[in-house]
């Protein structure tokens, strides 16, 4: 949205748009309130600074107002609020400033607003360690508490989340505040079916985000329509002691990796072990390719999939299972019978996430103890190490009947104490986003989420790091183009050539049909 | 000419005793036959018991035996007692849901298959078929529209709503199955309580529901254990905790990463009792049922 004000702004200094035009665009544009008085600041209008002032005193109103619920709701609103003025000032002189002094207003905007009415949250937070479904109902009365709005939370069984909430939009009544995966959101945003959030990115601090690979943002025409919320990742966990008894490394090399899953085939058990239901091995061999320096989409968002690194990752993971250090039965087994086998020591590695980890501490912290991880090892050594990025956005709908609602609870649900606390209290299976959150002990001391958070940095999705997202590749996943390369080659139904060369079709198919 | 009567009775005899050991073999081989395939249906509700009943340790295990270590009723207990997923508010609205569906599938589904057995209209021929295609489609493809209706209904998230939603579904089946029961009760029957004064109405409900019985029980059985499963138009269509049906809470235990295998087979052994309690009420009746209906066209 930046250089479509931008570009505005200066279609306006320069003549070519009406004040009466420039201001039905700017509308048009979704600029909010707030965000219209310092475009307006921008080009020198008189009457925009009071208004910003008066947005920024309304600020720190409500934002005392709220202070006995949240300190720290008060001082991000003033300090959004100040930094509003200052930069709305210098905004009436330099259009350059333009783009500042709206996302300062921005943040005023999506601070200031004390909201009402009802606000409906679809989750996908589960009940697995027992605590989070209860803390995301006590953080939204307490949200309500603040407002006066009365908020419910919807928690969504993951299998049909989708189907749930494409049926709501279809009827034309879906909730305020959606929170899926980041290509279902793409998916939702190409469709028009998002609000744009760009206002509740500068109100939370876009620079208080931790930095991730061009992925994990949903982004539509340069404008933000879905804000990840945290995010968990893939590496590779072993059984300490059984790493020790055969007198093998953690692998840092696929070469070694191969090496040691074979020396710990012994017996009844298995060396390593990636799940193959669909999406897994997907979420297994692209990252994989990535990291041998392919990339699914080029730097032209064209689709390159059919390329040496992807064809050396996919012989790659099939050679475990024609080696026998992966079980042969593999392709049958559903995700939590993969975790079972390893959390009972049958398979002595694993690529696996935080999840996996506090389901098993959960079961016998005894076992957990003696797990160890290490990031994804590469194929050549100086590879950039690459996992699967997995994790939620949230995101407001088009169409909800209280978009100011909506932004506001989303902003609310980044706030800290309770983001920071609310993460750890998943025990790592989600990773926060928040740079404050992340750079806490909890993390960058225990050696598992160190790993993870590490790991983090480089993760992927499919598209890979060069383009970015595009929406077909949430298709693409839930039709397994991604999946059925593995699974093709670990049955004998394809070469490695033509999996791949099925893939590029496939997703070809998909971006044509877009 | 004696000797000649011993031989045949003893013929006759011997005759017979080869034709009641053939019928006995047969008969073993029928009970074979039929308990080897016994085995095969009953085994999933064994194991769905067995793993209720067993320590969650024994839930999952690489080389499983038929039977656990010891018996427990933890699993049980955690299911009924789980405020997280509330399984005697879940069971209430299961029977509020079921019952409705069943009373107005009968009702609507009675009154739809008399008018097409025995009323002439414009376009029966044409809507009595349009009933069976309308089976041949996937019930996913009914969602979507079916939530903007009860959404514009404002049904969604409303028992009303699902046991409609329940009983369109179910209506096809159950017309088509009762117009054939209805065809083979002889029309002469109506014909007199319509020359007393009976109008099609009052056929309907003195003479002809009390003949049908039967298939009314078949139907009505039918229906319940339709919407007791049902899981998806339930997950779509409900949004409150307090509205949500037994099939949701148990796809509550399958999670993204890890399933509860022990709450699983736990809560679907308490979730199928009903079911089976329904079964055995009726299966006499649904037998007959289904059968009379099946023949007539």
């Amino acid at each position: 949205m930046d250089s479509e004000a931008k570009k505005l702004i200066a279609a306006f200094e320069a003549g070519k748009v009406s004040r009466r035009n420039f201001m039905r665009k700017a509308a048009l544009m979704g600029v909010g309130f707030g965000s219209l008085s310092a475009f307006l600041a921008a080009c020198g209008d008189n009457t925009a600074t009071p208004a910003v002032t008066t947005a920024a005193a309304a600020a720190t109103t409500a934002a005392s107002a709220t202070t006995a619920a949240s300190a720290t709701t008060a001082a991000s609103a003033t300090t959004a609020a100040s930094a509003t003025t200052a930069s709305a000032t210098t905004a009436a002189s330099a259009t350059t400033a333009a783009s500042t002094a709206t996302t300062a207003a921005a943040a005023t905007s999506a601070a200031a607003v004390k909201v009402s009415g009802a606000v409906e949250f679809w989750t996908r937070e589960t009940f697995s360690n027992g605590v989070r479904q209860p803390l995301i109902n006590a953080r939204l009365a307490d949200f309500d508490k603040a407002n006066g709005t009365t908020t419910k939370a919807q928690f969504l069984i993951f299998q049909e989340s989708v189907q749930k909430t494409q049926a709501a939009l279809a009827a034309g009544s879906p909730p305020e505040v959606g929170q899926q995966g980041p290509d279902v959101a793409l998916s939702f945003a190409a469709a028009k079916n998002l609000l744009p959030l760009d206002d509740v990115v500068a109100s939370i601090g876009k620079d208080k985000f931790v930095e991730l690979q061009k992925e994990a943002y949903v982004e539509f025409g340069g404008v933000t329509y879905g804000i990840p919320w945290y995010a968990e990742t893939r590496v590779l966990m072993y059984h300490k002691d059984l790493l020790e008894r055969a007198g093998v490394q953690p692998p840092t090399t696929w070469d070694e990796w191969s090496a040691a899953a074979k020396k710990l085939t012994t017996g009844d058990q298995y060396g390593f072990i990636f799940g193959l239901e669909s999406p897994g091995a997907g979420q297994f061999w692209i990252p994989l390719g990535t990291s041998a320096g392919g990339s699914v989409l080029d730097k032209d968002g064209k689709v390159a999939v059919n390329s040496q690194p992807f064809k050396d990752a996919l012989t790659f993971a099939a050679s475990f299972i024609k080696d026998k250090s992966m079980p042969e039965a593999a392709v049958t087994y559903k995700g939590a019978e993969v975790i079972k086998l390893f959390q009972l020591k049958k398979v002595a590695m694993m690529y696996t996430n935080g999840q996996t980890f506090e389901d098993i501490r959960g079961i016998d912290p005894n076992i957990a103890a003696n797990i160890g991880a290490v990031n994804v090892p590469v194929k050549t050594k100086g590879d950039t190490t690459r996992s699967f990025l997995g994790g939620f956005h949230l995101f407001a709908f088009a169409k909800s009947k209280n978009p100011e609602g909506a932004k506001a609870l989303i902003k609310y649900m980044y706030e800290n104490p309770w983001y920071s606390d609310y993460m750890m209290k998943t025990g790592g299976a989600a990773l926060p986003v928040l740079k404050a959150s992340i750079n806490t002990d909890f993390y960058q001391k225990d050696p598992i989420k160190k790993v993870m958070i590490d790991q983090l940095k480089t993760a992927v999705r499919y598209a890979g790091p060069v383009f970015g997202n595009v929406p077909y590749m949430g298709q693409a996943e839930s039709q397994a183009v991604f999946n059925n390369p593995v699974v093709n080659v670990i049955t004998g139904k394809a070469t490695v050539d033509q999996a791949v060369a099925d893939c590029e079709a496939a997703l070809n198919k998909l971006k044509a049909a877009q | 000419m004696a000797t000649n009567t011993s031989e045949l009775n003893t013929r006759r005899v011997s005759k017979m005793g080869r034709r009641q050991r053939t019928k006995m073999w047969a008969d073993i081989g029928s009970y074979v036959i039929i308990f080897f395939f016994a085995i095969i249906a009953l085994f999933p509700f064994f194991w769905m018991i067995r793993t209720a009943l067993s320590p969650t340790s024994e839930s999952f295990e690489l080389k499983p035996k038929l039977l656990p270590s010891s018996l427990t009723i933890d699993n049980l207990t955690r299911v009924l007692t789980s405020p997280n997923i509330p399984f005697l508010k879940y069971f209430q609205n299961s029977i509020i849901v079921s019952v409705s569906t069943t009373l107005l599938v009968i009702v609507v589904g009675s009154w739809g298959a008399y008018a097409l057995a025995r009323l002439n209209f414009k376009g029966q021929r044409t809507f009595g078929a349009s009933l069976l295609l309308i089976q041949m489609f996937p019930g996913i493809l009914l969602i979507i529209p079916l939530y903007v209706i009860l959404a514009k209904l404002g049904l969604i998230n409303n028992f009303v709503g699902l046991a409609i939603a329940y009983t369109t579904l179910n209506l096809p089946f159950v017309v088509w199955l009762l117009r054939g029961y209805f065809l083979s009760i002889p029309s002469e029957i109506e014909d007199a309580a319509r020359i007393d004064g009976c109008t099609y109405f009052g056929v309907l409900w003195r003479v002809v529901l009390p003949l049908a019985a039967p298939g009314l029980a078949a139907v009505a059985t039918l229906a319940f254990v339709n919407s007791w499963n049902e899981f998806l138009i339930a997950y779509v269509l409900i949004n409150d905790d307090s509205q949500k049906v037994l099939s949701i809470g148990l796809a509550s235990y399958v999670d993204q990463f890890t399933t509860d295998y022990s709450g699983l087979f736990a809560m679907a052994t308490l979730t199928t009792l009903p079911v089976v309690i329904v079964f055995m009420v009726f299966q006499r009746y649904l037998v007959g049922g289904l059968t009379t209906g099946s023949v007539k066209g």
